[in-house]
């Protein structure tokens, strides 16, 4: 066990049986550390969409954890995961946020690396002569899997392979990434921006939060709708749920239309490519994902922190940058034979709801930097979050993997987050963590 | 350039720059009544995500790649719509708004009786005890002369920051 973290202070930092957390989980700086060490450097971690970086050559940049890494598609086509800082000095290597290379040449002394981060040579190179194996210092690759498209890599080698990691997930990712023959793709760029909250609060917003949605977001939707609140789109429906398995987390309805309705009222022909699409979608996914689901409201956490909106088409990583702050990159995703019309107002619905000047999102980080913020109150941290609607009510379900929980009003996925969260880090390593179905 | 020619650009530049001003206040004033008043109905208003890019892989911004605004007027009335709706909790206390519209430059549009305009602005946010968020950018516009006046028709807006470094966009530029 770190020292960093008494074993006695970070198991009572969760209180599964009466759902309960202890602030201090979003703003000590010694926990956040320890979450750098035992979860993000153990966990996979969403990097990439593969059509982002199509040819090879084609990289982009991005964070695992707090380390920066390049993503490149190398010369034989396999996508390569590698640490951004030559080791010679440390320097950064690459500057760039995307972009294609033949190599990479750092700064400093001219060391340059591969598309798969071999050490290619350096600037006056004969001078090494006889003082370095170049096989031994190039730039340390993570492991790469990808599902569906979604590329993610993991720097622990003992993890389990990707398929393992995402589990009985699969089921509910398939309704995004498995629409049609085509696949998927991002739309090109990124929408980056900071701000000051803990990582923890975007992904078990994303994960469970169904009840902020008709009152956080009660402006948003009357806006998008001239007029409706939430609850029109998205209606307090007994057989709604939250559904997690191994700490990933899906919430939402089965009416299949709340999402689409209130992103598309004023697009008729997105509406329209749904409705065509349907029949196709049932024949691949059946009738309770393509035509019952899909399209409901729905937000989805793939653990730790990879978020999106199935519909109204948001991706998005919580990047943590310090206990108080996160980078919140997103991108928006299609089906890759979407007409081109479909394909640009999914992209501006998504803009105008879930981007940092949308409707929705505009209210989302206020509360999250106030949040994390507020618990830090020497008086106040001494008092417990409630994480307690539905505790302990999840179970199987004869229809959908997981553990399951009827209606979608609960911190179950929440919590089930957190357990996730604190397997990983109590653990000394992957042995240590179970498989939780 | 003749007294004349000079005192052309000048009453140009100084119709242009008034537009600017006045459009400026009414943003920091919330009031989009007047803003509205102030667009041309088929206004394109666009602003695109930043990248980071070597100077090798640099190209023109590209409308079908990600954006912060790519709108019409219906859909910024949409947008705006939020704040009228009395719930949208995150302007409720207000944010301080401060538009400072600077290296402006104006001439004669290709179309007739439109102005091509040019200008710099520093967005300055202030918000409840002490969140300070500036935004610099740079703006070209075309203006469209009409019987009212001039109206925004076009806008494309290239902000100075990779990652936007706040929680949110509330603000138009």
């Amino acid at each position: 066990m770190d020292a960093r973290v008494a074993a006695d202070v970070l198991n009572d930092l969760v209180d599964f049986r009466n759902g309960s957390v202890n602030r201090r989980i979003f703003w000590d700086e010694d926990i956040y550390q320890l979450e750098l060490e035992r979860l993000f450097a153990r966990s996979w971690l969403f990097v990439a969409h593969e059509s982002q970086i199509p040819r090879p050559g084609d990289f982009l940049t991005t964070y695992m954890g707090q380390d920066n890494v390049i993503v490149a598609r190398h010369t034989d086509g396999a996508i390569r995961v590698f640490l951004n800082s030559c080791p010679h000095r440390g320097n950064r290597i690459c500057f760039a946020d995307r972009g294609h290379a033949r190599r990479f040449t750092c700064n400093y002394h001219g060391w340059s690396f591969a598309s798969d981060g071999a050490l290619l040579g350096m600037h006056e190179e004969s001078h090494y002569e006889g003082w370095i194996d170049k096989s031994e210092w190039g730039l340390l690759n993570a492991r790469v899997e990808t599902y569906k498209g979604l590329v993610f890599a993991c720097f622990d080698s003992e993890a389990p392979s990707l398929d393992t990691f995402l589990g009985d997930y699969r089921w509910y990712l398939d309704i995004v990434l498995d629409q049609t023959d085509a696949g998927t793709e991002f739309i090109g760029g990124c929408i980056k921006n900071e701000f000051d909250c803990n990582w923890k609060f975007g992904a078990e917003n994303f994960i469970g939060d169904s009840l902020h949605a008709s009152w956080t977001h009660d402006s948003g939707s009357r806006a998008m709708t001239a007029g409706h609140p939430v609850p029109d789109y998205m209606p307090v429906d007994p057989l709604s749920f939250h559904a997690n398995a191994n700490g990933h987390g899906w919430e939402g309805g089965v009416d299949g239309i709340g999402t689409l309705g209130l992103t598309f009222m004023n697009k008729p022909h997105v509406l329209a490519y749904y409705e065509r699409k349907r029949d196709a979608m049932v024949r691949r996914l059946g009738e309770l994902r393509g035509r019952r689901i899909f399209g409901s409201v729905i937000s989805a956490t793939v653990f730790p922190n990879f978020s999106f909106l199935p519909g109204i088409a948001t991706m998005r990583v919580w990047l943590p940058k310090g206990p108080r702050r996160i980078e919140l990159r997103a991108w928006t995703i299609v089906n890759s034979d979407m007409p081109d019309d479909v394909r640009d107002a999914v992209l501006h619905s998504c803009a105008q709801t879930f981007s940092p000047g949308g409707v929705m999102e505009m209210d989302d980080g206020e509360n999250w930097e106030n949040a994390t913020k507020a618990n830090e109150g020497v008086i106040t941290r001494q008092q417990r979050l409630h994480y307690g609607l539905r505790v302990g009510s999840a179970g199987p379900d004869p229809d959908l993997p997981g553990n399951v929980s009827r209606p979608m009003y609960s911190d179950v996925n929440q919590l089930a987050f957190y357990r996730r969260w604190m397997d990983f880090m109590t653990a000394d390593s992957w042995a240590d963590i179970p498989h939780r179905r | 350039m003749d007294r004349t020619a000079a005192i052309d650009t000048l009453l140009l530049w100084h119709e242009a720059y008034g537009f600017l001003v006045r459009e400026a206040r009414a943003l920091d004033e919330e009031d989009y009544d007047t803003w509205f008043s102030l667009l041309a109905p088929d206004l394109h208003y666009w602003m695109p995500a930043r990248e980071t890019v070597f100077r090798a892989d640099e190209a023109p911004d590209d409308p079908r790649r990600m954006y912060f605004y790519n709108e019409t007027v219906d859909t910024l009335r949409q947008r705006v719509a939020r704040l009228g709706t009395g719930t949208a909790w995150s302007e409720n206390p207000r944010t301080r708004y401060r538009h400072l519209v600077t290296n402006v430059e104006a001439v004669p549009g290709e179309a007739p009786d439109t102005v091509a305009v040019r200008s710099n602005v520093l967005v300055y946010r202030n918000r409840l005890e002490r969140e300070e968020y500036w935004l610099v950018a740079a703006r070209e516009d075309l203006l469209r002369r009409t019987a009212d006046g001039l109206r925004l028709a076009r806008r494309k807006i290239t902000l100075d920051q990779n990652t936007l470094l706040s929680k949110n966009l509330n603000v138009y530029l």
